[in-house]
């Protein structure tokens, strides 16, 4: 087979290329902490009984320890619960663990500018761990068209410091 | 400076008319070196994009999924 | 004597699949304009917000699958007529696949736009991709699934051709732009069998209302399955025309015919098992097929890097016989004044900006920050937006006088639009893609919501917006051109005296590559079994539990 050397040279670069990117990512993924739902094995719940289950009925945030904090989130037709009709309050710092599913259609979990980012599928429970490193307010966008009302479907996340993160409306366990 | 599409005469190795400088130019004699040149400016370009978009747009901008 | 008077009845239906593929076209872009204008707030009195998801829908459809589809189709009948050197083999049955897709995009297009008449009580907002448990009316499916079908019909009318053509011809080596057809649909069989399982085994029962609940995961997954594949699907196309066209239209040779049935092959090998990299932020899909989809679609960057290789080399096989000279400037010499070679010239170019936003989208994890951001449309409009729309469009001016026996009518407008076509997608698409990287999302008619600020990185918000309201008004303009210069052409075209259709042969011939190249039977085995590998696990974990279940109910649009 005819292949001139130049475009050898150029074969070898782009599987060079190629190689580094791969490097690029499983390096981010490893060593500096940059993942992607689906780590966890979620379970899968039937989304016509989701409101009644026993977590998700009572979405919200619930304590696991001193650094460790869960959120239950419900998304569905246009609002986040929490987020939507009021902040979502979460301590800075912290490792905090989302579950997240819908009871309609799909939607969309974007924190904008940032890595956090899932699909809420009917069905199944999107679940991602993080830390909020700033006290400050973080926008939530759902990010998957859910219907006529899709552009309103937005919430709220406040980052407090530790010390002033109010347990008094934590979900009990 | 259009020439015509499809009035040009039909010469089997190029579009146009025999122009000044115009050659036929073999597989042999043929050394691609512009694109090598073109190519390997397009490499460099991928990997300073790439390196700058991972490390600075998204490594600094937390909060990331860390689990 | 051109393709015309060789070959009328392979013209006629050429013509018939590009004319329904500019009808497409002209309605989704003028679609796409509203879109601009409504997004950025400088214009919101086209539609309301809501039905704002009717004209994305349409969008989307008339140009991602009808104008791509018929145009393919047309193109390919034209290369597989011309490459085989035989007519049709039976002119019904060539219709009879035109009229399905027709009729199915009929069908399709009816549900759609009904969602823009008030009181119709049709409606199909469910934008290209539509994910149940989103409705849409069942004519948005039953349509879908004949276009697909007819589509399927068509690969079979050029595999009749070419088995005839092998018969003639058993130990000849396929003829280029045949082997590229082949390849194409080879693969196209193979992915677009995910979608037509979606559609008629899930979503047209549900959608007529035989079943009630449905599992919104396991129709996305055989979406994705399908999803990524079709994105060559629109590709090779202009890859054929890259490969067997560009070169003659630079006054060269194409560098390498062994290396360019190579990178088809790749194709056809690694289009489909990579599906699952749009699924990377989703729930359900282990992390095993994910890393799996990292990367293989990292390796598919390798015959598109081949191809820039081949493609590049081949224009500067052209300018250098043209006299050109030196590293660099030996492009100066190639023909800026010929709008066919202009237009996929320009293509090239930002398909090679598309790709690079393409590796950032395919890797893992920077793609959280970007992904289902308007970032993914500033990609997409440069690989399907251009390097693929633009490409169809500027073989279009060297196509249609062998297909018309015409004069191209209005060379000089037919010269400023793929250089208007690049203006304005310059503007758009950059714009895009730094509004992506702010977070604001795709798909939604008011991205300005109340509560939320954006941290732009670079410019600001307002710029952005007028970049992507300027560059879809210059990208309509350029439109305008373009159906201005074909239907003059078609109506009022001078009778071509003297039509250019010749093509060079390459400069590496097929002789100098191994006959293994051609066996179709090893490369589809080698693709199914890759294939298998991707999908069998995952599916059948999605479908043991009941095809159905977990179910959700139908929330119509």
């Amino acid at each position: 087979m005819h292949v001139h050397r130049f475009e050898k040279l150029w074969i070898g670069l782009s599987l060079l290329l190629i190689a580094g990117f791969i490097g690029i990512v499983l390096f981010g993924f490893t060593v500096m902490d940059l993942k992607v739902p689906g780590i966890e094995e979620g379970r899968q719940v039937d989304p016509t009984t989701v409101l009644s289950d026993e977590e998700f009925s009572r979405p919200g945030v619930r304590k696991i320890s001193d650094d460790h904090y869960e959120v239950y989130m419900i998304a569905q037709q246009f609002i986040f619960r929490p987020g939507s009709t009021q902040p979502l309050t979460l301590p800075a710092n912290t490792r905090i663990t989302f579950h997240m599913t819908a009871p309609d259609v799909m939607h969309g979990f974007e924190v904008p500018g940032s890595g956090l980012n899932a699909t809420i599928i009917p069905g199944q429970i999107a679940t991602f761990s993080t830390r909020f490193p700033e006290a400050k307010s973080y926008g939530i966008i759902c990010h998957q068209y859910c219907g006529a009302a899709h552009h309103n479907m937005q919430g709220k996340i406040n980052v407090v410091p530790p010390s002033e993160f109010d347990e008094s409306n934590l979900i009990s366990q | 400076m259009s020439t015509p599409e499809s009035a040009a005469p039909g010469k089997a190795s190029g579009p146009e008319a025999p122009s000044e400088g115009s050659k036929e130019i073999s597989l042999d004699e043929f050394e691609p070196y512009g694109t090598l040149a073109v190519t390997g400016s397009y490499f460099v370009l991928l990997l300073v994009l790439y390196a700058l978009l991972y490390f600075v747009e998204f490594a600094t901008h937390a909060p990331h999924i860390i689990d | 004597m051109t393709f015309v008077n060789h070959y009328p009845k392979a013209a006629r239906l050429v013509k018939a699949n590009f004319i329904v593929a500019f009808v497409a076209l002209a309605i989704g872009g003028f679609f796409g304009l509203i879109q601009a204008l409504h997004r950025t707030d400088v214009f919101r009195g086209f539609v309301s917000s809501v039905e704002y998801y009717d004209v994305l829908t349409g969008h989307g459809v008339l140009l991602a699958l009808v104008f791509t589809t018929f145009f393919i189709t047309g193109l390919y009948q034209w290369g597989v007529t011309r490459t085989m050197e035989r007519e049709p083999e039976n002119t019904t049955f060539s219709w009879s696949w035109f009229v399905m897709m027709v009729v199915g995009t009929v069908m399709t297009a009816t549900a759609i736009l009904a969602g823009l008449v008030p009181g119709s009580g049709m409606s199909a907002a469910v934008l290209y991709t539509f994910y149940p448990p989103l409705q849409g009316h069942p004519l948005f499916y039953i349509g879908l699934a004949l276009l697909v079908v007819g589509s399927w019909m068509a690969g079979g009318d050029w595999f009749w051709s070419y088995r005839k053509w092998r018969a003639n011809n058993p130990d000849a080596r396929i003829p280029l732009q045949t082997y590229m057809v082949i390849f194409t649909w080879l693969m196209w069989y193979i992915c677009s069998l995910g979608v037509a399982l979606e559609v008629v085994v899930l979503l047209i029962p549900w959608s007529l209302g035989i079943v009630q609940k449905i599992d919104p995961l396991l129709p996305r997954t055989l979406f994705w399955f399908f999803g990524h594949a079709v994105v060559y699907f629109w590709l090779l196309p202009a890859y054929f025309v890259w490969y067997s066209i560009l070169p003659k239209l630079s006054g060269g040779r194409l560098f390498s015919d062994p290396l360019t049935r190579v990178v088809f092959i790749f194709f056809l090998l690694l289009s489909t098992p990579i599906g699952y990299h749009h699924q990377y932020a989703d729930p359900g899909i282990s992390l095993v097929y994910k890393m799996w989809a990292l990367i293989m679609t990292l390796v598919i960057l390798l015959p598109s890097l081949m191809t820039a290789f081949t493609v590049i080399s081949s224009m500067e096989h052209g300018a250098r016989q043209r006299g050109g000279s030196g590293y660099f400037a030996w492009m100066g010499a190639l023909p800026w004044g010929r709008p066919a070679f202009v237009g996929c010239a320009l293509a090239g170019i930002m398909f090679a900006a598309g790709g690079f936003s393409g590796m950032i989208n395919a890797s893992l994890n920077i793609d959280m920050l970007v992904h289902n951001t308007a970032w993914i449309p500033g990609h997409f409009h440069l690989t399907v937006g251009t390097a693929t729309a633009l490409t169809f469009m500027a073989i279009t001016y060297w196509l249609l006088p062998q297909l018309t026996g015409k004069e191209l009518k209005f060379k000089g407008l037919a010269l400023a639009q793929p250089y208007t076509w690049f203006i304005g997608m310059t503007l758009m698409s950059n714009a895009l893609h730094r509004q992506g990287l702010a977070g604001v999302p795709r798909r939604v008619s008011e991205p300005e919501y109340a509560g939320i600020s954006y941290d732009v990185p670079f410019g600001t918000m307002a710029e952005m917006n007028w970049q992507v309201a300027i560059g879809g008004i210059t990208l309509f303009v350029a439109l305008i051109f373009f159906l201005v210069v074909v239907g003059g052409t078609f109506w009022a075209g001078a009778p071509a005296t003297n039509v250019d259709d010749t093509i060079p042969p390459p400069l590496s011939g097929p002789e100098h590559s191994p006959k293994v190249l051609d066996n179709l039977k090893l490369w589809v085995g080698v693709a199914v079994a890759l294939v298998l590998i991707a999908y069998s696990l995952p599916l059948a974990e999605m479908v043991m539990d009941g095809l159905f279940s977990p179910g959700a109910f139908p929330a119509p649009v």
